[in-house]
This record gives C-alpha cells, sequence and structure tokens, in this order.
C-alpha cells in the first residue's frame, strides 16, 4: 500500500511550530517510515502539485492575496490540519486586530505605509479561508500531541482535543499553584494538552492553546482582579494568543 | 483494640525507616516550594511528619494519575496481552486519618465482591500503611463532622498508627505484617500514662474545628433540592469548570483510558488516567451529553460526594478534608452549598405550607 | 555569451520566510535583478504596545521560532537595561551557556537541513535519509541533543519559558548539567565526522568574492555573542567600535518598493551579519579547539566570500560546543544555587541591548511608563541588514554568471544557494519599526 502524501505550508507564522518538528529526533524517523512527505518548503527543494492525503498548515491568514495559494491546497488535500495556534485560532498575529488596520500600518510603516505589498487586514485562522478538518493549538506545537494526532489519522481513529483545562495537568504534577505564588495564570480556562509546561517551569499559563469550549470568562477576570491585576490589565491579559477568541465569542462584563 | 502498642523515640524511629528503605519504597510528606507533597522518600531526613495536609493524597500511589493497564503485542495470528505482573511493595508514611479512610473509601470502589480491579488490587495489596494522627487543624478542616478525624478511630484496613507525643511516637500496630516488623526492634511497651495523653490530644484537637457539617438526613436534603437555587448560582458566578476539585479530592476515582499506538500498528500500550465529572464532555455518551451545563456538573460533585455515594457504596464520598475549597480559584466551599440548601430546604418548606 | 535567463524564484525553499529571486537577462544583457521580501508584515511593534514589561520577552520570542532565544535574551536585557536590573554571575553563565546552546542548534539545522542538500547534489534532505542515513541519522543526534541544550536551561528550545527579567523562574540540576556534559561529550566523534563531510564537499561551495563592510559585536573578554560593543570592519582593515545605544547610526533604515522588509546601510551601499562577519572580526577569539576544523577546512579571515557563511557557522558551532563544555564545567564547581532575584521596580525609561544570535547582531529598543508598561518598540533584526547585502552581491554575481556562460538551471542554484548561505530570517525581518523616538 502506497504511503499517504503529506505535505508541510507555511503562512503568516514564525515557523517555530515546523522547526519543532525537526527537534523530533527518533520520533521523525518513525514518521517518515510511516508517510511521504512531498512538500515541506522550509527543509525540501521538491514540490508537487498532485492530490494529497494530509496538508499541514502553519501560520494565520491574514493576507487577501495568500486566498488562491489556500484554496489549491484545500482543493488538493483530502484531509486539512491547521497546526500551531497562528493557525488554529490567529495566535498571537491577532494581538494587531483591534486596531484598524491602518493605524497599525501608520504608526509602523510611517510615510510608506501606502505601498501595496503592505497590504494584510486582520490575523485570521485558516478556517476562516478554507474548511479546515482538524486544529492542532500551540504555541509551538508540543510534539507528543502532534505525533499523536498524525499517528490516530493513520490508524483511522478521530484524533481529539483535551477539552480540560490545564489545572488537571498542572494538579497531576503537583506544581505550586501560581495563584498561591501571587501570580496570575489562565490555566483554569485554558485549554490544557502541553503538560502545563509554563506552570512547570514555574511561569502562569497565558493559554497559548486557546481556551476550553464555554469558559466562564467573567468569573476567570474576578479571580484575576481579587489576585491584585488592574481590571483593565485583566481584560487584555487573555488576549495575548486569544483576541480572535475573545473579541468574536464572548465580550467580558 | 491495637494489637500491640510501644513507644518509639524519634530518632530511633528515622533509623527503623532507614532499614526498610531497603526492602520498601518509602512515601511520605516532604516539602516542595512552599507546600507539602507525597513523595518517594531517597532521604529520610527529607519527611516532614507534621505537615499540615498535602496538594494531592497518598491515593496517586495506589489509584495512580496515569498508569498502564496492559500493553498489547500484535502477533502474526491475533494479539498477546501483557498486564502489569509486578509492582514493587511500597510503605506510606504519615497517612492522617481523612486521607485513611480515603483510602478505605477507594477500597469500597475498587474492590467489590463481584469484581476486584487488577492494578488497584496489585498496588494495595504491596502497600503498608503507617498512619498518623493529627496534630493541627486547619481553617478547612471538617474531617470531625464527617466522623473521619483527627485521630483514627478504625481497627483495620491499614497497618501502624503513629501519635505523636514529643521526644517519641506511640506507635501502635494493626495487622499481622506490622507486628513482624516490629518484633526486631524489642521496642518498651505503651502504658497507659500513654493512652491518657493520647485521649487528651485528641479532645483538644477536636475543640479546634472552625468549619462543621451537621451531617443528619444530609443525603435526603440534598437529593429532594436539585433545583436548589444555589447551584445555578454558583455555577454561573463562580465556577471555573478547572476540575481542581476533583483533582485535589482524595476519593474521586472516575478514569479514562487511552490507547497508545506505535506507528507500525505492532504494540499498543493501554493506558488508564484522572478523568473529571467536571470536564464538559464527561457525561457525553452516544448522542448526547446529559450534563452540558456547568450547573448539572457543579452538583453533581457536591451530591455525589455528600448523598448519592452512600447509596452507592455506604458512606460518604467526602472525608472532610478540605482540599477542594482550597484549591478552588474561587474557593467554592460545598460545606456552605450543603448548608444553604439545608437552611433553606425547598421541598420541607414547600410540604410546611411556606413556599 | 548572449543567453536569455528569466528566473523567477517564488518562495525560495530551503530558507526560513519567504523570499523571491528575479532574474531577467535578454541575449546576454542584464535587465533585471532582484531580490524580494514578499512575506507577510505581522506588526510585532505595535503588539507589545500597551503589554506590561513581563510578557514583552515572550512576545518577541514569537518573531521567529528558530531564533526565539536570541529574541528573549535580547529583549531581558533591554527591559534590564531600562530598569537598571542586576543580574548575578550565576545568571550570567547560564545565559552564555544558552547563547551557545541556540549557536549550536541553529547552525547544525542550517548546515545539515538547509545548505547540505545543495552540497550534496539533493533536493532536501528526505532522500538523503534514504541515501545517506548515516549522516542524517548524525544530523539528528546532534540536533536533538542541541534542543535538550537550551531545554534545560530555559524550559524549551522553541519560545523559551523560564527567561524572566533578573534571572530565570526555574533552574536546570546539577544533575541535569552533568547528563549535559556526558551526551555532550558523546557527540564529540559526530563533530569530527562533519568536519570530514563539509571537507569532501568543499569543492562544491562556490567561488565568489565581494568586499563588503561587516558588522558584529566585539567584547574584551570573549568572541563576542552575548555583550559588547558594536565592531566595524571595513574591507581596508579600519576597524570602528560604536556603543550599543547608538546602534541607529549604523543601521539608518530605508524601505524599498521590492521589500516588506526595511533595508540598512552604513559606510559602504550595505554590510553584512551573521557568523562570517563574526568571524572576520574576532576570529583570534575563537576557542582554541574551534580553530582546528577552521584550520583543517582552509578558512582564512578576512574571507569575502558570503557562501562562506555556512562554514563560518560550522566553526561557530564548534566554537559554542567547547565553550559550552566550559562554561558547564565552570558551573558544575560551585554547583548551581537557589539565588532570590533581584528586586526592582519598573520605571520610565528606556532600553536598548545588543546581542548577537546565529543570523547575526540584534537591537531591541523598548521604552516604557512609569508603571513598566512598554509605550513604544523597535527590534531591528539580522537579516534585515542583510538584505541590501543580498541584493549587492547578487548585482556583482549574475553579471559574473552571465559572463562564465552559465545557464539558467546553474545560475538558478548558484542565487539560491547565496541566498540560503546567508541563512536569512525573512519571517523575523518584517518588523517594522517606529521611527519616532521621544527623547
Amino acid at each position: 500500500m502506497d504511503k499517504p502524501k503529506v505535505a508541510f505550508f507555511d503562512f503568516t507564522s514564525c515557523e517555530g511550530c515546523q522547526v519543532e518538528i525537526t527537534n523530533f529526533d527518533q520520533q521523525l524517523l518513525n514518521l517518515l517510515e510511516a508517510v511521504d512527505i512531498v512538500e515541506f518548503r522550509e527543509i525540501m527543494k521538491e514540490t508537487t502539485s498532485d492530490p494529497l492525503d494530509i496538508a499541514f498548515i502553519e501560520g494565520s491568514f491574514s493576507r487577501d492575496q495568500d486566498l488562491p495559494g489556500l484554496k489549491n491546497i484545500r482543493q488538493r488535500a483530502k484531509i486539512v490540519i491547521a497546526y500551531g495556534s497562528c493557525a488554529a485560532t490567529g495566535g498571537i498575529n491577532a494581538l494587531k486586530n483591534h486596531k484598524p488596520d491602518y493605524q497599525y500600518k501608520m504608526e509602523v510603516y510611517g510615510a510608506d505605509a501606502s505601498m501595496p505589498h503592505l497590504e494584510t487586514h486582520k490575523a485570521l485562522p485558516i478556517s476562516a479561508a478554507v474548511k479546515v478538518d482538524y486544529s492542532i493549538p500551540g504555541c509551538p506545537i508540543n510534539r507528543d500531541e502532534f505525533v499523536r494526532v498524525v499517528s490516530d489519522l493513520l490508524h483511522g481513529k478521530e484524533p481529539y482535543l483535551p477539552n480540560y483545562a490545564v489545572c488537571i495537568e498542572c494538579k497531576k504534577k503537583e506544581n505550586l499553584c501560581r495563584f498561591d505564588n501571587r501570580e496570575v495564570c489562565l490555566g483554569p480556562i485554558a485549554r490544557a494538552g502541553c503538560g502545563a509546561i509554563c506552570p512547570s517551569n514555574n511561569v502562569p499559563c497565558e493559554a497559548c492553546r486557546g481556551f476550553v469550549d464555554t469558559p466562564n470568562y467573567a468569573s476567570m477576570i474576578e479571580v484575576m482582579v481579587n489576585s491584585g491585576l488592574k481590571k483593565e490589565y485583566a481584560l487584555t491579559k487573555a488576549r495575548m494568543f486569544s483576541a480572535n477568541i475573545l473579541d468574536n465569542n464572548l465580550s467580558p462584563k | 483494640m491495637p494489637k500491640d502498642a510501644f513507644v518509639i523515640e524519634k530518632n530511633q524511629f528515622s533509623s527503623w525507616l532507614k532499614k526498610l528503605q531497603e526492602s520498601f519504597q518509602l512515601i511520605g510528606p516532604v516539602e516542595k516550594e512552599g507546600h507539602f507533597v507525597f513523595s518517594l522518600i531517597e532521604e529520610v531526613n527529607d519527611l516532614v511528619m507534621d505537615y499540615d495536609t498535602t496538594m494531592l493524597g497518598p491515593r496517586k500511589f495506589i489509584f495512580l494519575p496515569e498508569e498502564k493497564i496492559c500493553t498489547i503485542y500484535q502477533k502474526d495470528q491475533g494479539f498477546t496481552i501483557k498486564k502489569v505482573q509486578d509492582v514493587p511493595g511500597q510503605l506510606l508514611i504519615g497517612v492522617h486519618s481523612c486521607d485513611l479512610h480515603a483510602i478505605l473509601v477507594l477500597d469500597k470502589v475498587f474492590l467489590l465482591k463481584s469484581f476486584q480491579d487488577h492494578n488497584y488490587r496489585l498496588r494495595r495489596e504491596n502497600t503498608l500503611i503507617m498512619a498518623l494522627n493529627c496534630t493541627k487543624v486547619c481553617p478547612t478542616c471538617f474531617c470531625s463532622s464527617m466522623g473521619t478525624g483527627p485521630f483514627v478511630e478504625l481497627d483495620k484496613g491499614f497497618d501502624f498508627l503513629l501519635t505523636d507525643c514529643g521526644e517519641s511516637y506511640l506507635i501502635e500496630s494493626f495487622s499481622e505484617k506490622a507486628k513482624d516488623l516490629l518484633l526486631p526492634l524489642n521496642l518498651p511497651q505503651a502504658d497507659d500514662s500513654l493512652f491518657k495523653k493520647k485521649e487528651q490530644l485528641f479532645q483538644e484537637l477536636k475543640g479546634r474545628f472552625i468549619k462543621n457539617l451537621d451531617t443528619t438526613n444530609l443525603v435526603q436534603t440534598l437529593l429532594e433540592n436539585q433545583d436548589h437555587p444555589v447551584w445555578q448560582r454558583t455555577a454561573e458566578e463562580r465556577c471555573l469548570g478547572c476540575t481542581n476539585c476533583t483533582m485535589v479530592c482524595p476519593t474521586c476515582f472516575c478514569f479514562n483510558v487511552k490507547d497508545k499506538i506505535s506507528f507500525d500498528l505492532k504494540e499498543c500500550d493501554r493506558v488508564r488516567y484522572w478523568d473529571s465529572c467536571q470536564e464538559l464532555h464527561f457525561a457525553e455518551v452516544h448522542g448526547a451529553n446529559y450534563r452540558s451545563s456547568r450547573k448539572a456538573r457543579l452538583r453533581q460533585f457536591v451530591t455525589h460526594k455528600l448523598a448519592t455515594w452512600v447509596e452507592q457504596f455506604g458512606c460518604f464520598g467526602c472525608i472532610g478534608c478540605g482540599r477542594c475549597m482550597y484549591w478552588c480559584p474561587t474557593h467554592i466551599d460545598l460545606t456552605e452549598m450543603a448548608k444553604e440548601v439545608q437552611k433553606s430546604n425547598f421541598k420541607r418548606m414547600r410540604e410546611d405550607g411556606y413556599a | 555569451m548572449e543567453q536569455t535567463i528569466n528566473i523567477n524564484l517564488n518562495h525560495v525553499t530551503r530558507v526560513e520566510g519567504h523570499g523571491n529571486i528575479i532574474v531577467n537577462a535578454t541575449n546576454g544583457k542584464l535587465e533585471r535583478c532582484e531580490w524580494q521580501i514578499p512575506e507577510s508584515p505581522r506588526f510585532f511593534e505595535s503588539m507589545i504596545r500597551g503589554r506590561h514589561f513581563s510578557e514583552i520577552a515572550r512576545i518577541t520570542s514569537r518573531i521567529c521560532g528558530i531564533c526565539s532565544v536570541g529574541h528573549q535574551l535580547a529583549s531581558i536585557k533591554a527591559t534590564e537595561k531600562a530598569f537598571d536590573i542586576e543580574v548575578s554571575p550565576q545568571t550570567d553563565k547560564l545565559r552564555r551557556l544558552l547563547k551557545h546552546a541556540e549557536n549550536f542548534d541553529s547552525h547544525l539545522l542550517h548546515v545539515y537541513f538547509l545548505v547540505a542538500p545543495d552540497l550534496m547534489g539533493a533536493p532536501s534532505v528526505i532522500p538523503l535519509a534514504s541515501s545517506h542515513p548515516e549522516i542524517i541519522k548524525r544530523a539528528l543526534r546532534l540536533k536533538a541533543v542541541a534542543s535538550q541544550w537550551s531545554g534545560i536551561i530555559c524550559g524549551r528550545s522553541t519560545h523559551p519559558i523560564r527567561i524572566i527579567p533578573g534571572g530565570f523562574s526555574k533552574l536546570p540540576t546539577n544533575e541535569e548539567l552533568t547528563q549535559l556534559k556526558k551526551d555532550l561529550l558523546e557527540l564529540a566523534p559526530d563533530l569530527e565526522a562533519t568536519t570530514q563531510t563539509l571537507l569532501s564537499l568543499a569543492e562544491k561551495v562556490p567561488n565568489f568574492h565581494r568586499p563588503t563592510e561587516y558588522i558584529g559585536l566585539v567584547d574584551e573578554k570573549e568572541y563576542g555573542l552575548y555583550a559588547g560593543k558594536i565592531g566595524s570592519l571595513m574591507p581596508d582593515g579600519t576597524r570602528t567600535l560604536i556603543e550599543t545605544a547608538d546602534y541607529r547610526f549604523i543601521t539608518n533604515e530605508w524601505v524599498s518598493p521590492l521589500s516588506t522588509a526595511k533595508y540598512t546601510k552604513h559606510l559602504m551601499e550595505s554590510y553584512m551579519v551573521g557568523a562570517l562577519a563574526r568571524i572576520n572580526l574576532n576570529f583570534d577569539q575563537l576557542h582554541p579547539e574551534a580553530k582546528k576544523p577552521a584550520e583543517a577546512l582552509g578558512f582564512k579571515t578576512p574571507c569575502y566570500n558570503p557562501y562562506f557563511n555556512s562554514i563560518a557557522q560550522y566553526i561557530e558551532a564548534c566554537h559554542s560546543f567547547f565553550s559550552g563544555l566550559d562554561l558547564i564545567d565552570d558551573l558544575l564547581q560551585k554547583g548551581l544555587v537557589e539565588e532570590k532575584a533581584p528586586s526592582y521596580q519598573p520605571k520610565a525609561a528606556r532600553g536598548i541591548s545588543a546581542l548577537d544570535v546565529p543570523r547575526g547582531i540584534l537591537f531591541h529598543d523598548y521604552e516604557y511608563d512609569a508603571e513598566g508598561i512598554c509605550t513604544s518598540a523597535n527590534c531591528i533584526i539580522p537579516t534585515n541588514q542583510n538584505h541590501a547585502n543580498i541584493q549587492e552581491d547578487m548585482d556583482k554575481l549574475v553579471p559574473e554568471m552571465l559572463e562564465q556562460g552559465r545557464n539558467q538551471k546553474e545560475m538558478e542554484l548558484g542565487l539560491e544557494m547565496l541566498v540560503r548561505a546567508y541563512d536569512p530570517c525573512i519571517s523575523c525581518s518584517t518588523h517594522y519599526l517606529d521611527v519616532t523616538f521621544k527623547k
């Protein structure tokens, strides 16, 4: 049986998720034996216009000129996976979204702002451009989760994303709770799957993987304010990786 | 009545533990980043015997947070399954009364007459428990209300019981294994004065509880007030659905199972891991989620521990350790919720014509 | 010769980020020769505005996935400069050790995954995994230990976690450092093997010569990577040293219609940063063990061949390897100790830092208000500073290749290899600056 053909694409991103893949060591070799990587611009020259079994897309959709490329990928691929928070939710790129774009351009490019090649719109998840079958959040992705999702797909299983809070993973490791250390942590509403890596390193969770479904955002704000954070900072704290989620779905009190 | 009761100087106790380390893995309370946890002991001197409480109960060494159930190997014709067979012997040192009750509650869950969980039983049979009577009461403790502390009043299900008497411990043995381990030490017998002291310490401690819960008719009251406004209000205004409560609760037993299959499909590890009824999809079955609201899930936590557990297992699920309310980011207190239901018991009020 | 060449390399492969090479020549007459940067700008400097100082490093980290360690260190140093935070000697050593980890990791990634395929005539490492499995296994081994090396110091090699103003949120243990030393020493044969592999491929590295200005950190104490003044080396040998705070005298940015990344120039039309620049500036300060592979590969300074940047990177990887081992020994002598974090207060101030990350010299420049909120930011990325040099190189190289009668395929490869040699980090370089600073 032919090995499934997979390809990696990237749009508006830092390419950190791709770099993580090069750190897989033995798991990368196992992966290479299980699939055929036919396109991966960052490490390969080869390209193809063949149909694909799985297309992995990193980065946000933030320019109209990228739309034809995305549509082409969707057309060629049986399964499209948006990996990394930028592709899954817009990620940190979305921090600029609440300022009208022109204002950004003026701040940044000054008098040169009107040059056409500097045109962008809001940073959006790939799903805003084309249908995405699965998303793997994380900034960067968690290697084990990526391998698990690919492994599940190869075995015909439906991959799943944890829908519980980072607190579970933190408590299982018996980490000192950041709130106990008078810091503000988004763990109670952040989506788990990272092993609570930041609190395990004594830094509060910033919800880089987005939130669980239906978080109690209003209560979280109150918890943050009770921990000493000014309300306006509490409101912006969660925007760091989740600006799109907040602006579109939830309105904090 | 204990089978045997002796006195052991604290220095001698430490040396004895060092000797026991040759045959058992020692597990006890140590300090970690400003609070206490039960941990595998390398240096006996790391033990902190006068700890107040730990984040996770010692259940994590018998019912592990993540544990392999079996490995499945693919063969030419079919499969072979290899279960976990050997676990090292372990001694749990310094288990407080509440946590001891928690382990006995879990025994009722996993070691039924009809079915004994393989992994749980393997570890439980290879575990010796050295219980320790408390010397402190925390603001969140209410074990005395639940009949689970502050001193151990059981006579089986564990091996040793220590009571801190200053320079020494009163050490009582409650099992044959314990008796055999104490024999070679030739310890002096404990006399009546020591038992009097123990009783005195017990009474003193009982008077220091700030938190109480009246458990009279509690089961019925809770079951008859499923629509009480306290559930909705707490779930909406405070509960984050973070599952901290169920993670730190020493009697929670829900778990999920996942398969880790190798790429080449030759080998699969079947693993079980702690799950939580507070998770959104926990009560999702084919076609529906019968606890899709946070209110339903929060209510489930409280009513299971304080009511339906009794129907299931003949005892309360809550052993009064207070961990859930301490680690909850909004400090939701299940005793307060129960009291609110008791105070404005709507069914009773309806029957009496008041509501 | 009278060739007609139409090169339109859209999104050059095996580089980080998106760049295009356009060359048109009709009947031997060059009409167009452009290095274009169409990378989508992300407006990081605007994203940082209004955020608390405790978040800044982790946001700038996301400018680039390969250089995230460098960005975080540069960011932290700038914040520490602004608030007058002094770090302990132990923290300083750990950061330098981390810097070496990044250098080692990034350079080996580049040499093995991005450059080696060209030298070995393969389109990528993927077919090499079947044709030269030993080499690829070796690359993966080196990379895995490199990632481990950063990981035990900063928590995670891509987008570090433990780097905070004043130090680290968590320290590695002495056992981890001891194990790291052991793992590194086991790699020594792999490094030796890499030298041999490169030696066998040396003649495949194109010959091209274009003297330019070289800019990099110059540190009295050691080979400039973590700290020092900005050094400039001109082709005639003139050296100048400039204070970090005066970096804008060097960078002088301007916008080109070809690029979403700005270009820079100092004393000549362009300048080069990166491993080659650093080695040209600081060769004598290389670790003695690193001078051995340099000698074996016949590498001499000053070297004016940009293709040799990859060789310079490998020599630097050796330098970082041996310097890292020395630092580990130094730290293990006393053993790592838990230290109280230095106390500090945020204040309205400006902080500027310069760091020489794998791809070249990096500047972070922040202004904070009294509560520690960032009011403006400026990040000048190494690759930004190389774009103009790449264009200048192409302007000389293309006519030379036409003169030598190269066909289109050869020219394409030569140009791609040129761009790859710089190890550009194009996503990083599409940053923009706020050109107005309050003084």
